[in-house]
């Protein structure tokens, strides 16, 4: 097992050393000098030379890169321009709402998906697996943020039950933070959900093999068949789509943040991208697609952990 | 790929290989006898006949302002409502589908060219298939969205660079899929009679590979574009998208999310067009799968 782990662990290097370079070149190889992006046309030449001196941006790309790359092994991401502090300050202080966001959100993901993914496996073409199926049907149909509008009409308009936007620290107030995190945690989870459907025919193949039959066979019921043999064997397929459903919470959480006007790093994002503020942005990008794959590689060793085939190559 | 599994029945007159008049495949019939393929199809054929010819049938520009029908809300003349310009919403989300499908046909059109050269190139070479493979799942490691947001901060709003920032981030999911479907292939008996007839590998990848790698690329299109639709919307609502002078249904929801309290019409159309489009590509993509594989469990 501490193996596995080593060689996985080893094996991310090159792709974390890929994805700082794809970062980097999205800002540097583009048409266009960032000066100007930065500035506006109406800039003189001699501002620009001062920002590209700056930013560093006079001296050679590879120069420019390691001190870039160098800088991050430091968790050092240069510094905001529009702000005027630190790229990591500017990060740590939208952190929270989203932490929380993606946390809440996943957990009723999680909540929600797997019970009912696994129930309708079980009872395949009866009630609730129909139902299941035409509600993922449609959730995988409503983007996101049309869902979080229409929650925003009902519940904060129309209903005047919770508020429709902003956010409270669970440190000042818990019952204010509960309030505003409802709506947002509930959209952007429900959204999740549709992995449901995945871990349904998950849970259909196992339940199709052979050795749930000889369980039947012996003489067990049917609950005691899913929970000894069924769960088991399709939690495997389950965990990695929920770690690919939390690619999809890092992008969706953007889009949430800003419908419910959380202050997140996504907000953060989305209007340094007005500011062009470009380390801000490329600091964001990186950071979620670190996050990314870090989670990825812990889904490979609960899965490792869980299916001892995957631990010994196949 | 079982594809052909199903043959005409005894005593049908079976169709001469050579015929004038070719017959449709049979995950067609497969297809059209689910409902949720019908339905599907229909749905995605009026969404996009409305965007295309809608236009041209309404009676307002789509830009032009009106003070003082501000914000007006659905009535005889405007069926759904005006915007904070007095603009007719009916008008501005057929113009802004329109947008969206040009946007999803030219990504989708050019992620299928470019997916499945990079993946059939990448399983028959193995001198390409690493640093290929390597730089695409770095790509995949970023969360679709926030490298398109990046990309789209860089480039600056237009519908170029949004058609751009979006193939790149649908590609590697193209490569992948086409390149393990060519390495199943390249496994079976005739490819490997063909190598000992001496083909060259050129031939074989694009006589073989490429052939077979049809039907998982109909399917990825499908998907594929409910999918650039849904982020070609998601960039336009955070004002990363096209610029805000073209209608788009993205830009309109963001509309609709600032004049929320006093127009709820706003968002709605827009939403529920967007929505509909989404679920027709989804109901249609699903009703494939099930009629180009029928080894694969049906969901219903």
């Amino acid at each position: 097992m501490a193996r596995f782990v080593l060689t996985r662990l080893l094996s991310l290097v090159p792709v974390l050393a890929i994805v700082a370079l794809i970062t980097f070149a999205i800002l540097n190889f583009t048409p266009g000098d960032p000066a100007v992006a930065i500035l506006g046309i109406d800039a003189t030449p001699e501002q620009r030379e001062a920002l590209r001196e700056e930013l560093g941006l006079n001296r050679p790309l590879i120069e420019q890169f390691l001190a870039w790359a160098g800088g991050l092994l430091t968790l050092d991401f240069g510094s905001s321009i529009y702000l005027d502090i630190p790229v990591s300050e500017a990060l740590l202080r939208h952190l929270e709402p989203t932490l929380l966001l993606a946390t809440y959100s996943l957990a009723v993901a999680i909540l929600v998906g797997v019970p009912v993914g696994v129930l309708s496996g079980v009872r395949r073409g009866g009630t609730i697996d129909r139902l299941v199926m035409g509600a993922t049907v449609l959730i995988n149909g409503i983007p996101n943020f049309f869902l979080g509008i229409l929650a925003i009409m009902l519940f904060a308009v129309t209903l005047g039950l919770l508020p429709s936007g902003g956010y409270v620290s669970p440190t000042e107030d818990f019952i204010g933070h509960a309030q505003c995190m409802m709506l947002p945690s509930l959209v952007l989870g429900i959204s999740l959900t549709s992995f449901a459907r995945i871990i349904r025919s998950s849970v259909l193949d196992v339940m199709s093999s052979e050795f749930v039959e000889t369980a039947y066979a012996k003489g067990l019921n049917r609950p005691q068949v899913v929970r000894r043999h069924v769960l088991r064997n399709a939690a495997i397929p389950s965990v990695t789509v929920i770690g690919i459903a939390f690619g999809n919470l890092l992008g969706g959480a953007v889009v949430t943040e800003y419908v419910f006007n959380l202050q997140g790093i996504g907000q953060l994002l989305v209007e340094s991208i007005a500011r062009r503020d470009y380390p801000v942005i490329q600091a964001g990008v990186l950071l979620s697609a670190f996050l990314f794959v870090l989670v990825t590689l812990v889904v490979d060793i609960i899965c490792a952990y869980l299916d001892p085939r995957v631990r010994y190559g196949r | 790929m079982a594809v052909n599994s199903v043959g005409p029945a005894i005593g049908q007159e079976i169709p001469a290989e050579s015929a004038a008049v070719r017959t449709p495949p049979d995950w067609w019939y497969r297809f059209r006898s689910t409902r949720r393929g019908t339905l599907g199809l229909g749905l995605l054929v009026l969404v996009v006949l409305a965007c295309t010819f809608g236009p041209l049938l309404s009676p307002y520009d789509p830009s032009a302002v009106d003070p003082v029908d501000r914000l007006a809300g659905p009535s005889a003349e405007h069926w759904a409502g005006t915007d904070q310009f007095g603009r007719d919403v009916i008008t501005r989300m057929l113009v802004g589908g329109r947008t969206s499908l040009i946007v999803a046909a030219a990504v989708t059109v050019l992620s299928v060219v470019v997916g499945t050269l990079l993946g059939l190139l990448s399983a028959m070479y193995r001198r390409v298939d690493g640093p290929v493979m390597r730089f695409l799942d770095a790509l995949m490691a970023f969360p679709s969205v926030l490298l398109a947001i990046a990309l789209m901060a860089r480039l600056g709003p237009s519908i170029v660079n949004v058609i751009a920032a979006l193939s790149i981030v649908t590609v590697p999911t193209f490569a992948r899929l086409i390149r393990s479907s060519a390495l199943v292939v390249k496994e079976t008996p005739y490819v490997e009679l063909a190598t000992a007839l001496g083909l060259r590998r050129r031939t074989i990848m694009l006589r073989y590979l490429f052939a077979n790698s049809r039907s998982p690329m109909i399917l990825a299109a499908t998907f594929g574009a409910a999918t650039v639709i849904l982020s070609e919307a998601a960039l336009s609502f955070l004002g990363a998208g096209l610029p805000a002078s073209v209608p788009t249904w993205g830009g309109m929801l963001n509309d609709g999310q600032t004049y929320l309290r006093n127009a709820w019409w706003l968002a709605l159309a827009p939403g529920l067009m967007l929505t509909l489009l989404l679920l027709s590509l989804n109901m249609v993509g699903d009703a494939l799968r099930d009629a180009l594989d029928p080894r694969s469990d049906r969901l219903s």
